[in-house]
């Protein structure tokens, strides 16, 4: 696809780690945690990555920032006007681009050194990037506090004297500093509290419009995803599954392990209907997963055909945007999840 | 309502802790009970007591640091028996009794609650021989039993094995195995499906609602999570900072929510097919140890009065079995002693 707008272009990405057995370390097999997974992502929009966990995730989202390297793959990235495979940069030339492309982690307790005051924390990617003097760092400090909601006041202060949303922001912080146009977002909000889970995500979609940054939001809550994101993909067992605009993937699913997914959230309104049987079994082992389409083993609608033959991850007929990995999707006929919610709070 | 058909009664209930920095009243003052065979929903943030009063319940609560300060909670046993849990020493026979036999309790993280050196099947059969004094090969037999009756395959195969062989699921389904063996008429149930992921929880959660219409127990459901409380509760007790704040039927909670705090809780959460700005609710939840003065969520209220700031609320019955604590009622509640 040939379009100016998207800054990010994912072509089979892969990332196998190899199982390694006996006294030579010989290796007996790979596990296969990100199987060749192409997606793009357009200028100022959140794509949401969803799936239950090993599903590769986490693992595309760190091959993509390059703190993993992965197996074989390109991520093309749109820098002055030019896209660049971060893959073929060299370890110098990754550090330059890594100022336009920053990510926030799941646990505010472990992703910040708790021997480093705030102030130090937020401005370690300009030290190491040897931008301003020490003068220009602090004011850029201060800025970057009051752009997250902390105060000045809380700038020699450690981690530890802040609550976990408060760590998230400062999270939040270092990850702007330099700029960036485009974040990854590892599961920001997991970690946190409800109430507080809340004024986090409202100041990620402040931040958004205000700096006009593009998100990669990686989370298993399919509720808060669906919140934040423009389009989806959904994971399962290292291979996307379905990808396609957030409305549009919840009401109208064309994956059965999408279906499955929407049907299983428990929805806060105790007059939602749930009617539907939940999945059976576990998520295959991904260093032996089964042969075809890895999600047959768990498909109420399976057929021989996906026992046999991994399906492609195409577009749909007459759906824009719309892509599904599945051999029988123009066939069924999926739920959505407003067939859950036939009677609404608000009403 | 008669007493007796309160299964478990809590009057009253203060747990604190001394702690390096001062008393910690981790439990304060709270009171609710379960009838017979019914499910309560207890809800809350991190550190708001929800699992304190659960270790209350079983009589668990570590001393000497830790103590029950104040209040009572009264069990009705099978024998129609009313027994003060509270003034039961930890280790007595009676309260061992209960335990296991009569109250059961299955954890967050099956991983952590089990002990990886004995087989999935002599740790059910211990508990089943410990309880209901019979021999090993009928403990046994009551494993496979309880294994199969929690939907794990090939049971007579999986006794065997160890608690790593098995998945994050089977783990929680052998927990729930073991804690139903005894026949409980209580299971408390903290955080059970937290730690799963969704597709596996839905498997949870159905057999828990499933296994209690089979066997007619009564559950107390602890969970930070509001779709689960609503999927599985009746009533709902929803707790902060140690207090509860409101307590009602579960569609009074969602759909008639009295207290800000439990209107905030609501706001604060993306309902699926919903995109519009979210509500926080504003701050933080304040440390045990910096308790404000006032209502304890004042400084966060968006409608606090000048009065919340100054004197702790009393709680207040609404219509129906409704019960906030509030100052906003004053005028049209009934203030309860």
């Amino acid at each position: 696809m040939k379009d100016d707008n998207v800054i990010l272009r994912v072509d089979d990405l892969r990332k196998y780690f190899p199982i390694k057995k006996g006294l030579f370390k010989r290796v007996v097999g790979n596990v296969k945690a990100v199987d060749g997974i192409s997606f793009f992502v357009r200028k100022g929009e959140t794509v949401g990555v969803v799936g239950e966990s090993g599903c590769g995730k986490t693992t595309a989202g760190r091959c993509i920032v390059r703190v993993m390297e992965p197996t074989s793959g390109q991520v093309q990235f749109r820098r002055g006007g030019q896209m660049v495979d971060l893959l073929a940069l060299s370890k110098h030339e990754m550090k330059k681009a890594r100022q336009e492309i920053q990510m926030i982690f799941q646990d505010p307790f472990s992703s910040l050194d708790p021997r480093m005051t705030v102030k130090k924390i937020i401005a370690e990617p300009l030290d190491i990037h040897k931008i301003g003097t020490r003068q220009e760092q602090e004011e850029r400090v201060k800025e970057l506090m009051s752009h997250v909601g902390l105060g000045a006041y809380q700038l020699e202060r450690y981690p530890h004297e802040f609550s976990g949303g408060q760590r998230q922001r400062i999270g939040i912080a270092r990850a702007l500093a330099l700029n960036p146009s485009f974040i990854v977002c590892d599961e920001p909000v997991s970690a946190l509290d409800v109430s507080v889970q809340a004024q986090v995500i409202n100041l990620l979609s402040d931040l958004q419009e205000q700096f006009d940054l593009t998100y990669l939001f990686i989370a298993h809550d399919l509720s808060v995803v669906e919140h934040v994101s423009d389009r989806i993909m959904v994971m399962y067992v290292g291979q996307v599954v379905e990808m396609t605009t957030s409305k549009s993937l919840y009401t109208n699913p064309k994956h059965p392990y999408t279906e499955a997914l929407l049907q299983a959230i428990p929805i806060a309104d105790p007059r939602s209907r749930r009617d539907f049987r939940p999945l059976e079994g576990n998520v295959p082992d991904p260093s032996n997963p089964p042969p075809g389409c890895k999600f047959h083993t768990r498909c109420p609608y399976v057929q021989d055909i996906c026992k046999r033959e991994p399906p492609e991850l195409r577009e749909l007929k007459g759906m824009h945007d719309h892509f599904v990995a599945c051999h029988r999707a123009e066939e069924l006929e999926l739920q959505g999840i407003q067939s859950r919610t036939a009677v609404s709070r608000s009403s | 309502m008669v007493e007796r058909d309160k299964l478990l009664d809590v009057q009253g209930l203060k747990t604190y802790f001394e702690t390096d920095r001062g008393v910690v009243k981790a439990v304060d003052d709270i009171s609710y009970h379960v009838k017979e065979g019914e499910t309560v929903g207890i809800v809350g943030e991190s550190g708001c007591g929800k699992s304190v009063t659960a270790l209350s319940i079983m009589n668990l609560v570590q001393g000497p640091r830790g103590r029950v300060a104040g209040g009572k909670i009264m069990y009705t046993t099978k024998g129609g028996e009313r027994v003060e849990i509270t003034a039961l020493p930890p280790y007595s026979p009676k309260m061992r009794a209960i335990r296991g036999s009569e109250i059961s309790m299955i954890f967050q993280e099956p991983m952590t609650a089990l002990n990886p050196v004995y087989t999935i099947g002599e740790q059910i059969a211990e508990t089943v021989c410990l309880h209901q004094k019979v021999s090993k090969k009928k403990g046994r037999e009551r494993a496979i039993e309880m294994l199969e009756l929690v939907g794990i395959a090939a049971p007579s195969r999986r006794i065997n094995e160890y608690p790593h062989q098995l998945s994050g699921g089977m783990r929680q389904r052998a927990m729930i195995g073991m804690a139903l063996s005894c026949d409980p008429r209580f299971l408390i149930a903290d955080e059970p499906t937290t730690a799963l992921d969704v597709t596996i929880e839905a498997q949870i959660l159905d057999l828990m609602l499933h296994l209690q219409e089979k066997l007619g127990m009564a559950m107390q459901f602890i969970t930070h999570d509001l779709g689960v409380i609503s999927t599985m509760a009746k009533r709902v007790v929803v707790m902060y900072t140690g207090h509860v704040v409101e307590k009602a039927s579960v569609d009074d909670i969602f759909y008639d929510p009295r207290h800000p705090y439990t209107k905030g809780l609501l706001a604060s959460v993306p309902t699926l097919g919903r995109q519009e700005r979210l509500v926080p609710i504003k701050g933080t939840v304040p440390n045990m140890n910096e308790l404000p003065k006032g209502c304890y969520f004042s400084p966060r209220c968006q409608e606090a009065m000048d009065i919340c700031h100054q004197e702790e609320p009393p709680s207040y019955q609404l219509e129906g079995d409704h019960i906030v604590k509030c100052w906003l009622w004053e005028q049209e509640g009934v203030r309860l002693p």
